[in-house]
């Protein structure tokens, strides 16, 4: 079990306390969508992020909320460079992820995995689930070290070895996510970012990945970016928690002030909301 | 709006100047000095002279392009024929009369054609009527027009004599009485102009059918149904308008299917038009000819494209009202 | 995939004419290109079911011969025009920027020419041959491929498994062809099997206009060229070199739709 690290120490008060190391640093984002200029005539934008800014630091769980179309994905999609055109900055262990050439983008991307809602469509539908982890392990390795890699990432997100040799349409809604996140971990990634990733499974089963997702970060010593429009989940899982609305981070703070004080009024409605 | 009709404008510079540019080193891809190998022995000697002069051959292929690009912008020179020593500008305008009248005629019976049995076949999907329907459309979609041509050909004016099989008009057209005349192009028309309208019709009710199927199937018809709106108005007024907007810019779109239809057409029927000159010029290599031709005929469907989109845009309110709020 | 009834009937009617025009010309006695000056332009007959032309040649085996010739002609144009376009499509789609930008430009080019101009010219320039007619075929059939591709690619790279890929830091060449490709290639083989009909519509056009294939050799066109000559006594000749064409090209255009229909997820089965 050599390439998984030592836990680091599971609490996050001793971590702040300890060494605030920082992760990620995002720096007054903003993307628009549509934007596009030929010959100084410019076409209509749509402002998905305004001025976003915020940190994560090592070993903690940041929980972004916000109700569809408040540019939650747009945050997912952006550190995960998959967006074009922006203003601002993200530094990842202090450099800027947009300036990155194309072996260092390479090697950020298997450090921060995604992690998406819809797992059905995460998956390659011509892909057996072998393929699909054997693709995200480091290609230097033996086939050995390989082969023990898969089962080890199997056993942590609880799968049977079975489903090695099915196709993605094989497995049950809650088979495909573990696998999602299997592969996630399989590239020895630092940080994985949640975008909805529990949000379209049954109840118990949220409960259920809730745990896994806990134990995980613990084995591992993973960061998580938590994105949900689900207070509840947030609450079991967060350290800390940030509100957007239409684009703009509106609130962010320790999770107990946001739950126990929010300053603004729409974090209260919110809360309130969730309750019922 | 204004910067998507811009932007378009703009791209059509550079389509229309690789065009020229293909059209141009197809002629010199052509093996050997050109002043030789296209031309029969018994060419005058005036017009191998011409053509040297014309692509003034001991230049570079640099000048010689600039040349040909700089007369055929600003003079609208292609040369002269080879075979009839006229402007080939000349006798294209002359050709295309024929070649307008067979095609628009053609369309319009097309389209209506298509338009009518498409809607209806559309309205009884599944039942008999549309499987007779799709069935017979989809044999003349799968006839190659021509085929079409030689069959109606051989039965109406080979074995039954009632219709003339060639030409726009008889030799004694100018003799008749205005009617006369009248009646004179019909006869000659009424043959290809079914032949290109059947083959076009059976292109159209594929699409015409199949959008209206998908639009009569979709969530918001759906949800007229449901609100109780009668069910002729959601026919006419939802559905059909849905898939009639469309299906005029895909008109344009099909417009080089529609050239290569009426030129071989042409050959069929003997008509006077475009692709009896370009296929005369090409057995006589009367290339000033092929090229006038062809860089019309390209033109023209570039033109056709760029309206056709434009349209589309135009149609759609949702493209629409994204480029106006600018 | 079976239950597919317009699949089901084009199927049947492509693998029947394949291997009657295969298998058959081996098994038949007469030879195409034999002349029987005793037995000019007989109609319909037991001996001859197609009836002879007007140098006494058999139809029947001239018409399978042709087949030959005019599916061969399809299939292998096909084969490249779907090859060149779907490389250009995923280059077009999956790297964007300015060398989409130049790819769709030229395949506007391309689209311009109307396609029996650009093989009226073409043909004009050098002599009619076989080889020279399979090259000008593929050359000038590959863009609406290129652009469905094109469109496809468009739409895959934006699925969650393609980003996910990325993400997994594989490079574009493995995205492409290991998470890209396979879930493409189904409108690919349905737009190449409408591909084999309209070739074999262009080459009989080609031929029939005597461009294409020239006598002695006989494509389904050039036939239908003799025909042509001759419409008031030999109908025969016209009718069945007509049939020959538009039965195949039925096929395959039933086979087609009917593939539309299968490897729709909405309506078919999933497997391939």
């Amino acid at each position: 079990m050599s390439w998984i690290r030592k836990p680091a120490s599971g609490n996050y008060k001793m971590i702040m306390n300890s060494d605030c190391e920082k992760l990620l640093d995002v720096k007054e984002l903003t993307v628009r969508y549509g934007q596009r200029k030929t010959f100084g005539l410019r076409e209509k934008t749509v402002v998905a992020l305004n001025n976003v800014s915020f940190l994560i630091h090592r070993g903690e769980t940041l929980a972004l909320v916000g109700e569809t179309g408040s540019g939650k994905s747009t945050i997912a999609m952006s550190i995960l460079h998959f967006v074009a055109r922006h203003s601002g900055e993200i530094l990842y262990r202090g450099k800027n992820i947009w300036k990155y050439k194309r072996g260092e983008l390479r090697a950020y991307h298997r450090k921060v995995q995604p992690v998406f809602q819809n797992a059905d469509e995460s998956l390659n539908p011509r892909l057996k689930v072998r393929s699909t982890l054997l693709d995200a392990l480091d290609p230097a390795l033996s086939s050995e070290e390989k082969n023990r890699r898969i089962i080890e990432c199997l056993s942590a997100v609880q799968l049977n070895e079975n489903v090695l040799s099915r196709f993605p349409h094989q497995l049950s809604g809650g088979q495909k996510q573990r696998v999602c996140i299997a592969r996630a971990l399989a590239t020895e990634s630092e940080m994985l970012i949640l975008d909805e990733a529990i949000s379209s499974q049954d109840l118990s089963l949220q409960a259920h990945l809730l745990k896994l997702l806990s134990e995980l970060k613990q084995k591992f010593s993973l960061t998580y970016l938590y994105i949900s429009h689900d207070l509840e989940t947030v609450r079991v899982i967060a350290d800390r928690v940030g509100i957007l609305k239409d684009g703009r981070l509106i609130e962010i703070g320790d999770k107990d002030e946001i739950f126990n004080s929010p300053k603004e009024s729409y974090t209260q409605l919110l809360l309130e909301r969730s309750r019922f | 709006m204004s910067a998507y009709l811009f932007r378009r404008l703009i791209g059509i510079v550079p389509v229309v100047l690789i065009g020229a540019t293909l059209i141009f080193i197809l002629v010199h891809l052509a093996p050997g000095d050109p002043a030789t190998i296209f031309l029969d022995p018994n060419a005058a000697i005036h017009t191998r002279e011409q053509i040297g002069e014309r692509f003034g051959l001991d230049q570079s292929v640099a000048t010689q392009y600039l040349k040909w690009l700089f007369g055929v912008i600003f003079h609208f020179d292609f040369g002269n024929s080879f075979t009839t020593g006229r402007p080939a500008t000349e006798m294209i305008v002359e050709a295309l009369e024929p070649t307008l009248i067979l095609t628009v005629l053609s369309l319009i019976l097309g389209i209506f054609i298509g338009i009518i049995l498409g809607i209806y076949a559309a309205a009884w999907e599944g039942r008999a009527f549309d499987k007779a329907i799709s069935a017979i459309m989809l044999f003349f979609y799968s006839m190659p027009s021509f085929l079409i041509g030689v069959l109606l050909l051989g039965l109406f004016a080979v074995r039954l004599d009632w219709l003339p099989s060639s030409q726009m008009a008889s030799l004694f057209h100018n003799q008749l009485s205005f009617g006369g005349r009248i009646l004179d192009s019909i006869r000659h028309l009424i043959l290809p102009v079914t032949t290109l309208g059947i083959s076009f019709s059976a292109v159209f009710f594929k699409y015409i059918r199949g959008s209206m199927v998908e639009s009569l199937h979709s969530n918001y018809i759906l949800a007229a149904r449901a609100r109780g709106v009668e069910s002729g108005k959601i026919f006419y007024k939802y559905a059909l308008r849905n898939s009639l907007l469309p299906f005029i810019s895909t008109i344009g779109l099909t417009l080089p299917m529609l050239f290569s239809g009426a030129l071989i057409i042409e050959i069929v029927f003997s008509l006077p038009g475009m692709g009896r000159v370009m296929f005369y010029a090409a057995l006589a290599r009367d290339y000033p000819v092929i090229i006038a031709a062809g860089s019309l005929a390209f033109f023209s469907v570039v033109v056709g494209n760029l309206l056709a989109d434009v349209f589309y845009v135009i149609a759609d309110p949702r493209i629409r009202l994204k480029g106006r709020s600018s | 995939m079976w239950r597919d009834k317009i699949f089901r009937f084009g199927i049947i009617l492509v693998l029947t004419i394949l291997v009657l025009c295969v298998c058959l010309p081996w098994v038949m006695p007469q030879d195409p290109y034999t002349q029987n000056l005793e037995e000019i332009s007989q109609p319909p007959s037991l001996s001859h079911p197609f009836g002879t032309d007007f140098f006494g040649r058999d139809l029947f085996s001239r018409i399978l011969y042709g087949g030959r010739l005019s599916l061969t002609i399809g299939i292998i144009v096909t084969f490249f025009a779907v090859a060149i376009g779907t490389i250009i499509g995923m280059i077009s789609g999956y790297f964007g920027g300015w060398i989409d930008v130049a790819l769709m430009r030229f395949v506007d080019v391309m689209l311009g020419f109307p396609r029996l101009f650009i093989l009226l010219t073409v043909v004009g320039f050098t002599r009619p041959s076989f080889g020279l007619m399979l090259v000008i075929l593929s050359l000038f059939s590959w863009m609406e491929v290129a652009r469905i591709v094109r469109a496809e690619v468009l739409t895959a790279r934006e699925r969650l498994y393609v980003k996910s890929a990325v993400a997994l830091g594989l490079n574009r060449r493995r995205v492409l062809f290991r998470y890209i490709f396979p879930n493409i290639l189904g409108p690919i083989i349905v737009s190449a099997t409408l591909m084999i009909g309209s070739v074999i519509v262009i080459e009989s056009g080609l031929s029939f206009i005597g461009l294409g294939v020239q006598p002695p050799g006989a494509s389904w066109g050039t036939i239908l060229n003799q025909g042509f000559q001759d419409l008031a006594g030999a109908w025969w000749i016209t009718l069945f070199s007509g049939l020959a064409i538009v039965v195949t090209v039925i096929g395959f255009n039933l086979v087609g739709e009917g593939l539309i229909n299968v490897l729709d997820p909405k309506t078919g089965e999933r497997e391939l």
